[in-house]
């Protein structure tokens, strides 16, 4: 089944969530550790008038809206979701996002092509067998996180008219 | 959000208006080049009955019930204009060796990129700082046109298909289900719109 790099478009004008590092520490966001992270978090965002709240995340973290959330949930009712309220005081936004601890799966395959040794991927080549069926993942042994997500997990999403949203298909052997 | 739901709500038939434009002309060349579309749609086909037979001869795949024509919204994010064909069990979508292949109707893309061009001269005239997202919803609401032209055409070659020895050859149920529509989405009977359209003209 066709595979494919999930990402938020960043061509849109996005809120940046600030003061994140006390809250959620980078080292803590895997199925290993995640039990030390709060269940409930609030983080604040720097936004202006023309922002857009987008389904998804993918800075500092990756994060889903409330929505997608529920509908990742269905596909992988394993996924822990630690709740994040994005905040602004000025703009009196408040909005639910959900962090999805992902597995982080080792499954990219010799043919992918790296970015300086194992910085981030310029081809993703990912064996579908490894990814042992599930829905969206974490790909491991790239430092940059990248979300890989299937097909029809995808077109569910898109149903719902994402916000938002940027993908890219990635070779499955 | 409230702004994209006007545009999409005032931009309705004008996505309308430009479709019925590029339509004649696809059509026109649909028709000159027909052979040669179908050619390799049914390349496609028989490859995907091929593969499931092969399947079924070493017994890791069912009698095949339901063969589908689905769209992949995914595909426009990625502009390559996609179709999911598939061949499911009776089981469907819980089909455990479904047999599918992606089949891009090329023929369709220029006229889809050029009436998004056209859309979005227009949108802009009218509205400042069109977001990214905001043009997503635009191919999405515009692509719908191009879903039905292209039911009618996987419709038109139904009986083609149905006549590859590749189709005969692989084990299925004696009325396998047509199904075209949307991938986990609304699907419809193929052969019951086939028989409405026959009906109708």
């Amino acid at each position: 089944m066709q595979h494919f790099l999930i990402e938020v478009e960043t061509k849109d004008p996005l809120p940046e969530i600030i003061n994140w590092y006390d809250k959620i520490k980078p080292q803590y966001v895997n199925e290993m550790n995640a039990h030390k992270i709060k269940e409930w978090l609030l983080l604040d965002v720097n936004m202006n008038q023309d922002t857009i709240f987008p389904d998804i995340f993918c800075d500092p973290f990756f994060l889903l809206s409330k929505d997608i959330a529920k509908l990742v949930n269905k596909y992988e009712p394993g996924i822990r979701m630690v709740g994040v309220n994005i905040f602004s005081k000025k703009y009196r936004i408040f909005l639910p996002y959900f962090l999805p601890i992902l597995p982080i799966i080792n499954c990219l395959s010799n043919q992918s092509e790296f970015i300086h040794e194992d910085i981030d991927i310029s081809r993703g080549v990912i064996i579908e067998r490894e990814t042992t069926g599930r829905g969206i993942f974490q790909l491991a042994g790239i430092e940059t996180q990248r979300v890989v997500i299937r097909l029809d997990l995808l077109e569910s999403i898109l149903r719902r008219e994402p916000i938002s949203i940027r993908v890219q298909e990635i070779e499955v052997v | 959000m409230v702004r994209v739901e006007e545009i999409i709500n005032k931009y309705g038939n004008l996505s309308a208006e430009i479709f019925q434009k590029s339509k004649e002309l696809l059509l026109k060349e649909y028709q000159g080049n027909r052979e040669e579309i179908l050619e390799n749609l049914k390349d496609v086909f028989r490859y995907l009955c091929m593969k499931a037979y092969e399947m079924q001869e070493y017994g890791q795949k069912e009698v095949v019930s339901i063969i589908s024509f689905f769209y992949l919204n995914s595909s426009l994010l990625t502009g390559s204009h996609k179709y999911l064909i598939s061949l499911y069990d009776k089981t469907f979508y819980l089909d455990q060796s479904e047999v599918s292949i992606t089949y891009c109707p090329e023929f369709i893309i220029p006229y889809f990129l050029s009436d998004i061009q056209l859309l979005e001269n227009d949108i802009r005239k009218h509205y400042i700082r069109i977001k990214s997202y905001e043009m997503e919803r635009i191919k999405f609401l515009h692509i719908q046109h191009y879903y039905e032209l292209m039911k009618e055409i996987f419709c038109s070659v139904l009986d083609e298909i149905k006549n590859l020895p590749e189709y005969n050859i692989m084990k299925k149920s004696t009325n396998p289900l047509f199904l075209y529509g949307g991938y986990r989405d609304y699907a419809i009977n193929l052969e019951e719109f086939y028989a409405a359209l026959s009906n109708r003209s």
